[in-house]
């Protein structure tokens, strides 16, 4: 399910979109998909798009796990001028998971800012990255 | 390589195996390596290495994708030939895969030839 498009405020060097998704792996394509979208859209670089689908693939992986599980997961995609936002609760996996070293050092470089807040029952994430004028 | 190659349907990898000038195996992965295709790239790469296969090199031309996950799999990949006697080369990556590598740490544990 995704609600897409909507400018919001009148503003229009804004967006915000919203995915809706089952918790699992085949479903988290889609997540870059809209990510990739949304970032071309306000004229990122390819290198940066590619950061930015790196970025939301390792955080979905979070809540999705190696093998899914039963649920849905939301995931808020905004910008504001030229840089993109990610949020996204979820179901946590059981077992929970962790980042991988990878995954650490390929976030820490390719991301502005991240965080995961991660309890038993729920992982929810947030996702900065914004264009760089050459 | 097949520049009119089918289009991989999404979710989906394709390979295609063939001998190396070397006398080592060489197989192209074609698609996008994520949580739900490694399990595919894993399996390939270990019916090749359980068929004998020591010198294997991975073939990332067409390999429009790949996260931590994909990674793990090369890594034990790795390993395995390595316990074999034999070695893991990767081969032509596409930049951001090469950018992946990079900053992963990865390109400082497999040899990567373009």
């Amino acid at each position: 399910v995704a609600q897409t498009g909507r400018l919001t405020g009148g503003d229009e060097d804004s967006a915000r979109v919203a995915l809706t998704l089952p918790t699992a792996p085949e479903f988290v394509r889609l997540a870059r998909l809209t990510a990739a979208g949304l970032a071309s859209q306000i004229g990122f670089t390819y290198d940066e798009i590619e950061d930015l689908r790196i970025a939301v693939d390792e955080l979905c992986y979070l809540i999705v796990g190696p093998d899914g599980h039963r649920g849905t997961m939301v995931l808020w995609f905004s910008n504001e001028g030229r840089t993109i936002t990610v949020e996204a609760r979820g179901p946590a996996p059981r077992p929970p998971r962790e980042l991988s070293a990878f995954s650490r050092r390929i976030l820490n470089a390719v991301a502005d800012h991240h965080a995961v807040i991660s309890t038993n029952d729920e992982v929810r994430f947030e996702l900065r990255r914004a264009h760089r004028d050459e | 390589m097949e520049a009119d190659a089918d289009p991989i349907p999404p979710g989906q990898l394709s390979f295609e195996t063939a001998l190396s000038p070397d006398g080592g195996l060489r197989v192209v992965v074609r698609g996008e390596v994520d949580v739900s295709t490694a399990p595919q790239l894993r399996e390939e790469l270990d019916a090749l290495l359980s068929q004998g296969a020591r010198n294997l090199t991975i073939d990332l031309g067409e390999m429009t994708f790949i996260d931590s996950t994909g990674l793990g799999v090369l890594v034990g990949a790795l390993k395995r030939a390595r316990r074999a006697g034999g070695d893991v080369t990767l081969s032509r990556p596409t930049r951001s895969a090469r950018r992946v590598f990079d900053i992963s740490g990865l390109s400082e544990i497999i040899p990567i030839v373009d």
